[in-house]
């Protein structure tokens, strides 16, 4: 998920997210490598915080089988 | 069961809580239903009550459990006034052979619940975002020639009449001569236009399913 360099925020930032959802699949997915690796922060762009967000959120996923580990 | 009583409770106090669980898909609808009146009871048993419940019926798994590749996933949303019974709760659900996994999580203080109808067909706010910078590197690809950005706008409408010439161009000629023929052709080519959307919306559904899957 390579950024746009130039955009400094982070995309979850900029609408605010409290909170990222395991269920939400599709707002997931863009953040693993095809290969269903979690993608690193310095390629999703992301912050600090929402990078581990969505960490706890993809291995919820997972874990419940909406994901696979690995493909 | 006085539903405003139990917002106005979940409002100020008690903590949100939602537990997924994923069931054999092997088994008969009353044995599922059963097995499902079972978690209710543990639930409420763990002084929990539910105020929502989502079955997300037979899923394929993403990876094979215990030899099976599908699952009946269902989610209650409930909330807990004494949360240390929980622990209970989970064990007799680990115990239990129909329940392939579960999971219990304590949901944000304003959390919004979404049904599966939401999360499957609205797509993320990262697609759309997609799609929107799919665009503009084409338009990108004409600033170069010149740098103003007015220029743009003149341009843009100057592609679009050759994607729908007869909407705008047809229509003028047209009139001169006769009006009547004149509609019958611009609205054969507008169906085609929408039914090429159609067409397109169709397939670029068909991989996301796959992905998903």
């Amino acid at each position: 998920m390579a950024r746009n360099k130039y955009s400094k925020q982070c995309e979850f930032c900029d609408s605010d997210a409290q909170y990222v959802d395991y269920k939400n699949v599709k707002a997931i997915m863009p953040f693993t490598t095809k290969y269903a690796k979690i993608v690193p922060k310095y390629y999703s762009g992301l912050c600090l915080r929402h990078q581990k967000m969505i960490a706890r959120a993809i291995k919820r996923a997972r874990f419940m089988a909406l994901i696979p580990f690995v493909k | 069961m006085s539903s405003t009583d139990v917002q106005n409770v979940q409002n100020e106090e008690l903590e949100k809580y939602e537990l997924m669980v994923i069931l054999m898909a092997n088994l008969s609808q009353d044995d599922t239903e059963k097995e499902l009146i079972k978690i209710k009871k543990l639930i409420n048993d763990a002084t929990g009550e539910i105020y929502h419940e989502d079955v997300w019926d037979v899923r394929d798994l993403a990876y094979m459990i215990n030899k099976q590749d599908k699952g009946y996933y269902v989610i209650y949303y409930f909330t807990l006034s004494e949360s240390k019974h929980l622990v209970e709760m989970e064990r007799e659900l680990t115990i239990n052979n129909t329940v392939i996994r579960h999971l219990l999580v304590k949901s944000p203080r304003n959390y919004k619940m979404k049904k599966l109808a939401d999360l499957e067909f609205s797509t993320g706010d990262r697609r759309t975002h997609r799609v929107d910078k799919d665009a503009p590197p084409e338009v990108k690809g004409v600033k170069p020639v010149s740098s103003a950005p007015r220029p743009r706008a003149e341009r843009a409408p100057a592609h679009v009449p050759a994607h729908t010439p007869a909407v705008h161009a047809a229509p003028a000629p047209a009139k001169v001569a006769t009006t009547a023929p004149a509609a019958p052709k611009e609205i054969k080519k507008t169906m085609d236009i929408s039914d090429l959307d159609s067409q397109l919306e169709s397939l670029l559904d068909d991989p996301d399913i796959n992905i998903k899957l």
